[in-house]
């Protein structure tokens, strides 16, 4: 079986290469993009097996906007293909305070998977990529 | 302007009961009074045999009766009405006098003519009209009935009407005696005129006092109301309700108690040298857009400081704007300036429609008006100045933390791939080391986190959370299951006591999260081992109350009202723990407030502490 391609959208050049170690070393195949309207266009075109995402790039919301686009529920959206692929969203303790979605209310529109607390250490990522993945 | 309508209706009012009370009281003496000519006609006939001619009498009192109840009718309906002309209450006077006339010389006639004892009635109508009526119109009313007197007289003596022979004081023969009547006509009469100049002449006298005392109490009232002015003024000063609605209030104030067209008040604008409208009223849009003002213009004066009036904006060179005053119907204007603390910063100006000079005490009033929004406009733009500078610094905090803590965040997790050996192996020491190096970015993560939640609250509030229905019992449950072990490695006792029944509030879960877990960790971290902390959830009335209480380290007495500021910590709480930040508490102070709810402290130094929480339950 092929590694597993894992998509992340970052701006943070540290944190890209503390992820790409970390996941190269654990076998998989790693893909970066820096802005949210690249990590679309390589959704399509390299289609991931799973996406971490970080909440704020340019915009303090641009890691949720991707997860919307993805995630969203017309039929006819371009991404309707790639809604199933599990989604990591990356937040810090005080931002994750202001979503107006938390993983216990709003179920339906809930648009990522998990949360992963920054800094980011390596055993809960890999716990959590692992746990998605085995779905 | 509310005050004002109290005011006209209140003197309205006066105005109108006091002529309808005089018509109601004497329509009430002519129920008397006809009441009385019955009964003495009726008495004089049957008991002291007088041979009066009954009928007549009789018949003249039935329309007398009828025109009493008709305008009897007519004052209850007038009580009643909304508003009253004092012309129709001026007619009803004189159809009263008139007809009362016509009656009393009627009956007059009928029970003896000059001789009659009904005589005195006229003096009763005289003295009336001496209250009611003007000076002359009361002397031409008496000249009428003497008139009317002599002329009865004059028709008995010739035979051309009867003379009635009642029971009098003057004996029959008297009667008969022409010199006599013309003497009794004279003196009689001479009593009327006299009696009636009396009347006229003392109620003269009253009712100048009368209007010399509401002129004064008027005044008196002028004199209340600046002082009330005044005072509210200096109240919106010391609280700053916000310099617009106080500009607005001053504005509105001056014009009603000085009786002027409009009031403008003008704030310099130091870049442009024009004084920018930042209040007025009275004054049309048309005329407020008019253009610039500049400061060396017809406000020149003010502006150097002393007040300038410009009795007509027409023929005064100074004026900007001679012509739309005129299309406003300005003549006078009157400038102050508005001294601030250090300097002038802008004028106040009444415009009145008329050719005004004001007088000292007028003037004092408004200087003193002006100086006071001087001080509130003064004060709100320190306030305005120093809450904008608080939320620069904030957002300050705010975007020196982010940077700060992303490249922490990066090394933390660099590090955790050296550990890791992902690339490459790394000794014992080396991985001390780096493990030495996360616990010290963790602390200054820590330290970032507290301070966004803190500053971002700051900044933005709550404005874009939205609460939900959150049981404060499940929350407890979470705390008891998060400090259950850390109360037991340090030896402490926590409590908890709930109520049967569910207690909800509107709030968001993890914000009650942070209060419950900040107030039962301060207890736990400073209460010595052994020591007790009880959780204590209430509902009382439409309030829940919760209370932290321990029996640990307390705070003194002068620390108690700083324990909610930022940063501050006691002596004692640094002993213990030299690393906290002083941000816990005045977190928890934020959220409660912004869910509605308080709270305070109770503490004594070395006997423990209790922090009351009061939210509004659902």
């Amino acid at each position: 079986m092929d590694k597993p391609k894992i998509l992340l959208v970052d701006d943070d050049p540290d944190v890209v290469e503390l992820m790409r170690i970390t996941l190269e070393a654990n076998q998989y195949q790693f893909y970066r993009a820096a802005t949210g309207p690249e990590g679309l266009k390589m959704v399509k075109e390299i289609r991931p097996d799973l996406i971490i995402l970080d909440v704020m790039m340019d915009t303090t919301t641009a890691g949720f906007q991707v997860s919307y686009q993805l995630r969203s529920n017309d039929q006819k959206s371009e991404y309707r293909e790639f809604s199933h692929i599990p989604i990591i969203m990356m937040t810090g303790i005080s931002q994750k305070m202001h979503m107006k979605f938390s993983p216990d209310q709003d179920g339906d529109y809930l648009p990522v998977d998990e949360f992963l607390e920054k800094p980011v250490r390596v055993d809960p990522l890999l716990e959590k990529i692992r746990k998605l993945l085995k779905r | 302007m509310v005050e004002q309508q109290e005011i006209k209706a209140f003197f309205y009012e006066k105005g109108r009961e006091e002529p309808l009370s005089k018509v109601g009281w004497w329509i009430l003496l002519r129920w008397i009074l006809l009441g009385v000519t019955i009964l003495a006609s009726l008495t004089g006939n049957f008991l002291l045999n007088l041979n009066l001619p009954l009928a007549y009498i009789l018949f003249l009192c039935l329309p007398v009766a009828f025109l009493n109840a008709l305008l009897h009718y007519q004052l209850f309906i007038l009580k009643k009405a909304p508003s009253l002309e004092f012309n129709l209450v001026d007619r009803i006077t004189y159809i009263q006098f008139g007809t009362d006339l016509v009656f009393i010389a009627g009956i007059f006639n009928y029970t003896g003519g000059i001789a009659s004892p009904l005589l005195f009635y006229f003096l009763f109508h005289v003295i009336l009209s001496g209250v009611l009526l003007e000076r002359w119109a009361c002397f031409l009313y008496v000249s009428l009935v003497a008139l009317m007197i002599l002329t009865l007289a004059f028709f008995e003596f010739i035979g051309f009407v009867p003379h009635v022979y009642s029971a009098s004081f003057i004996s029959k023969g008297l009667q008969d005696n022409p010199f006599f009547v013309l003497l009794l006509l004279f003196f009689f009469l001479m009593v009327l005129f006299i009696s009636s100049s009396l009347v006229s002449t003392l109620l003269k006298r009253l009712r100048e006092r009368i209007s010399q005392l509401t002129e004064l109490e008027e005044k008196l009232e002028d004199t209340n109301q600046r002082l009330e002015i005044l005072n509210q003024i200096a109240i919106d000063t010391a609280t700053t309700r916000g310099l617009t609605p106080t500009l607005a209030f001053i504005c509105g104030s001056i014009m009603y108690v000085m009786g002027v067209k409009g009031i403008a008040i003008r704030l310099l604008d130091e870049r442009t040298n024009q004084l920018e409208l930042v209040s007025a009223c009275g004054l049309s849009d048309t005329y407020m857009k008019k253009g610039p003002v500049d400061a060396d213009k017809s406000l020149a004066r003010a502006f150097r400081g002393e007040p300038h009036a410009v009795l007509d904006v027409a023929s005064d060179p100074s004026v900007q704007y001679p012509e739309d005053a005129k299309k406003e119907g300005i003549v006078s204007m009157l400038s102050f300036p508005l001294k601030g603390r250090e300097k002038i910063i802008g004028t106040l100006r009444l415009f009145t429609r008329e050719r005004r000079e004001f007088t000292q005490e007028e003037m004092d009033f408004v200087a003193a008006l002006a100086s006071q929004s001087a001080i509130s406009i003064e004060n709100a733009r320190f306030y305005d100045a120093l809450k904008r500078q608080d939320e620069a610094k904030n957002d300050f905090i705010i975007l020196m933390t982010h940077e700060l803590k992303a490249p922490l965040t990066a090394i933390q997790g660099l590090l955790d791939v050296m550990l890791k050996g992902y690339v490459g192996t790394i000794t014992d020491k080396q991985k001390e080391l780096i493990e030495r190096m996360q616990k010290r970015i963790d602390a200054v993560l820590e330290v970032s986190a507290e301070l966004l939640d803190i500053y971002q609250w700051h900044s933005k509030g709550i404005i874009d959370k939205v609460w939900t229905s959150v049981s404060l019992k499940d929350q407890i449950q979470k705390a008891e299951d998060l400090f259950k072990l850390i109360a037991q490695k340090k030896g402490i006792t926590i409590s908890y006591a709930v109520p049967e029944v569910q207690v909800n509030v509107k709030a968001g879960e993890e914000e009650l999260e942070k209060v419950l877990n900040n107030l039962i960790s301060n207890g736990i971290k400073y209460t010595p081992t052994g020591g007790n902390i009880s959780v204590h959830l209430a509902l009382v009335d439409k309030q829940v109350i919760l209370r932290v209480k321990d029996n640990g380290i307390g705070i003194s007495s002068e620390d108690v009202p700083k324990i909610f500021s930022e940063f501050f910590r006691t002596k004692e709480a640094k002993k213990i723990d030299p690393d906290g930040r002083g941000l816990g508490l005045p977190f928890v102070k934020k959220i409660v407030e912004s869910l509605g709810g308080t709270i305070r402290v109770e503490s004594e130094k070395g006997q423990g502490t209790e922090f009351i929480v009061t939210l509004p339950k659902i």
